[in-house]
């Protein structure tokens, strides 16, 4: 079943009078249960690509497509999670996650936001603020907060990108256990990144982009169990495909 | 910060002074004491709907953005007594409440400024990622005022109250207690306490309403101003350590609070199409301000002065002059301001001692709202000095003293906290270097000052302005002294007290003309140089 299909997508920049192309032609679609990640050279346009998907932005041709349904502006089917964690540092982690549920009574709001700080392990902090937590403990809250939502798409842009390497590693396994739970939303996940063993670790397909303007140069199916092996030949060779085809 | 001690001393002094010298008279001080507070607490709700409501809009909406901040900036720009005219003529004519009324917009015009750029500032620095956010959980309407958009004003907002609150007591004095078309228009409080005391001689009375006047503001800013600066300080870092300020609250008021809060979430979405309406959502943002537009006010004013030429008969050779001989005072007052108040900084500098010491001292004086005090030097100057040096050199003098005191403290505390913030490694690298006192003063302590000083110096220059209007028209004892050279705030007195439209609009738009010009070539441009010494290293 498709969830997502992106249309001969592209999006041009006006940058003073003069117009940039950023994307070109961009096809895919993503079935329920895929996870995606993205890389490509920096400033090739992966971010603009999501943030497209997420209804941040307009597609200057093509459509983006969730469910059928043409995107046009956020809608509660999707949700992201930033490379910066943007918490409000006025408010707790529990006001944090509850800012995603703003719709529905607080009651209930309190125990769904409960229930998703406990998923990523930070119970006991619900009453501290980010400033006291650690980097890794920010994007957890930045995590709850995005799949409190329960929406259907999870986007990550970059989210471990600030992190030092043991807790990203630590982060990355949890998400991708989250997402193996077959109970629960997201069902669909799209990472960003330019660390091709990160990719190659978190998702099912790795879309490869080109230098800008971008356009899809590859669509690898990864067959690796989750989490992968990430000593293992075919995990390496996977890293070596990829990264010849970006350099 | 005055310490808790120091303020009981002085109270403890005011009380025992006020009641031997007024006996009875005591409780009538107090009682205008009081009057004074509830009339600028009334100006200050205004000025904050206005600032907050009208901030908030032109954060946002990038139309309202586009044209009405030229609007704001000119109105800015209008010397705050230059209101004056305008508030008694449209606002005394209301009956009974009138005077009540006048007196309270002038006050409001004095503090919506600072808070309403401050707060547009605020909404501008909410993180675009934090939008974001807010977008993807489709915050918005109400629950994005309340939960994003409060809090990232709430620091600056409170930054900009203090300045605006102490515009306030500034002006206090000539708000309550002015001369208009020949008669006297005042309201009983601490400020015409003081005017009236002074201006019929008394000198130490008025000294007592000084004393009380200061005393208030002191109370204040050390119970009020300093404690929700700190809260909102460190609202932006919070942690659970430090929200003791919260913990001073009653657990009914905060559970109440919560309970209000949680039933107006759900109430308050009526206002919801309101603000989708004025575009007040995450994902708008304001423009430039519209060029064109600015330049057609600008062309608007110009032409307005033009015809006012014309229309009043008033030379323009004068008007120029007077112009002139109101600069060459401003700048007078200023140099002498700047080279006491650098001098002082790089003494202080050197002597982390005498800073701590100083700090509270100045931190009084200041409180001192400088208008108060303009009868003194007056009484000083044309009583004593002038049988020395004679009439017209001490009006020159005690209009150059009074445009000082509305200008100094504006340098002094810009140029205090630059040097608060020398970080200390700076120090440390002058040691490893090897560098001479001279030298460090050339390369560290002066580039660091800069951006201090020209901050200091866009207030002073603006302070000064403001201070023409008073200094350049001394009353004392029912007669009204102005230096022979004139000037433009001699001219907008001389206009107000006639009562003489032309001369007033013609004198306040010269006037407006003047700093606008400063304030978008000179300061423009200094800001722009300094850029480099406020960056980060």
């Amino acid at each position: 079943m498709v969830e997502l299909l992106l249309k001969k997508m592209a999006k041009t920049y006006v940058l003073e009078k003069r117009e940039v192309p950023v994307l070109e032609d961009i096809t895919f679609s993503v079935k329920k249960r895929e996870s995606i990640a993205v890389v490509g050279p920096s400033g090739c346009g992966k971010t603009t690509l999501i943030r497209m998907i997420a209804g941040l932005e307009k597609p200057t041709k093509g459509v983006v497509m969730i469910k059928g349904k043409k995107i046009t502006k956020p809608t509660k089917e999707v949700n992201m999670i930033f490379q910066s964690f943007s918490l409000l540092p006025w408010k707790t982690v529990l006001e944090n996650v509850e800012m995603a549920l703003l719709d529905k009574p607080k009651k209930e709001r309190v125990e769904f936001a409960k229930k998703y700080i406990d998923l990523v392990g930070l119970d006991g902090f619900e009453e501290s603020y980010p400033r006291e937590l650690s980097d890794g403990m920010k994007q957890r809250v930045g995590v709850a907060r995005a799949i409190a939502k329960e929406p259907e798409i999870l986007l990550m842009d970059e989210p471990f990108g600030s992190l030092d390497p043991l807790t990203a590693y630590n982060l990355r396994k949890e998400i991708l256990r989250l997402f193996e739970n077959r109970k629960l939303n997201p069902n669909v996940i799209i990472l960003v990144t330019h660390n091709i063993e990160e990719a190659v670790y978190m998702a099912d397909r790795v879309l490869v982009l080109s230098r800008r303007p971008a356009r899809i140069i590859g669509d690898i199916k990864i067959k690796l169990d989750k989490p992968p092996d990430i000593r293992s030949k075919e995990f390496l060779s996977y890293v070596d495909e990829i990264t010849s085809m970006i350099s | 910060m005055i310490s808790k001690r120091m303020l009981l001393i002085l109270i403890i002094i005011f009380l025992v002074s006020s009641v031997y010298l007024l006996g009875f008279g005591f409780l009538e001080l107090i009682a205008a004491s009081v009057f004074s507070f509830l009339r600028m607490f009334g100006a200050y709700l205004i000025a904050l709907v206005f600032s907050v409501s009208f901030g908030v809009l032109m954060g946002h909406n990038a139309k309202a953005f586009k044209y009405l901040l030229p609007v704001m900036d000119i109105l800015q720009s209008v010397p705050i007594l230059g209101f004056l005219p305008v508030a008694l003529i449209f606002l005394l004519s209301i009956p009974i409440v009138g005077a009540e009324l006048a007196t309270i917009f002038l006050i409001f015009t004095c503090m919506a400024w600072s808070i309403l750029f401050n707060v547009i500032e605020g909404v501008k620095t909410i993180p675009y990622t934090v939008r974001e956010v807010a977008k993807l959980n489709r915050i918005d309407g109400m629950r994005y005022l309340t939960n994003i958009v409060f809090p990232a004003i709430y620091p600056p907002l409170i930054s900009g109250s203090i300045a605006g609150w102490g515009g306030g007591w500034y002006f206090l004095v000539v708000g309550e207690f002015t001369t208009f078309g020949g008669t006297v228009h005042h309201v009983f409080g601490i400020g015409s306490f003081i005017a009236e005391q002074a201006y019929a001689g008394d000198i130490v009375l008025s000294l007592i309403g000084i004393f009380a006047l200061s005393l208030m503001v002191l109370l204040i800013n050390s119970f009020v101003w300093s404690v929700l600066m700190r809260h909102s300080e460190k609202f932006k870092q919070r942690s659970r350590a430090d929200i003791e300020f919260e913990e001073g609250i009653p657990d009914i008021v905060e559970d109440a609070s919560e309970m209000i809060s949680e039933k107006l979430e759900n109430v308050t979405g009526i206002f919801d199409p309101v603000l989708k309406f004025a575009h007040i959502e995450p994902e708008s943002k304001p423009d430039k301000p519209s060029y064109l537009f600015t330049v057609l006010l600008m062309g608007g004013l110009i032409a307005a002065l033009a015809y006012l030429f014309l229309q009043s008969g008033i030379n323009i050779f004068e008007l120029l002059s007077y112009s002139g001989s109101s600069i060459g005072r401003i700048l007078i007052a200023y140099f002498i301001a700047l080279l006491w108040t650098v001098l002082a900084g790089l003494i202080i500098e050197r002597n982390r001692w005498l800073y701590s010491r100083l700090l509270p001292v100045f931190d009084t004086l200041q409180s001192i709202p400088a208008v108060a005090v303009f009868p003194i030097i007056v009484v000083l100057l044309i009583e004593t000095a002038s049988v020395f040096i004679g009439n017209s050199l001490a009006l020159e003098i005690a209009s150059i003293l009074l445009l000082l005191t509305g200008m100094q403290w504006y340098l002094l505390f810009n140029i205090m906290r630059a040097i608060r913030h020398i970080p200390s490694r700076i120090g440390e690298l002058g040691d490893l270097l090897n560098l001479s006192y001279l030298a460090r003063l050339r390369h560290m302590v002066i580039p660091l000052m800069l951006p201090a000083i020209i901050a200091g110096s866009i207030e002073a220059i603006g302070g000064g302005w403001n201070a023409t209007i008073v200094s350049e028209s001394i009353i004392y004892k029912d007669i009204t002294f102005s230096p022979e050279t004139g000037g433009l705030g001699y001219l907008l007195s001389k206009g107000t007290a006639l009562g003489d439209w032309t001369l007033i609009l013609s004198s306040l738009l010269m006037m407006v003309l003047i700093i606008i010009l400063t304030d978008k070539f000179l300061w423009a441009w200094a800001i722009k140089k300094m850029e480099k010494y406020t960056a980060e290293g």
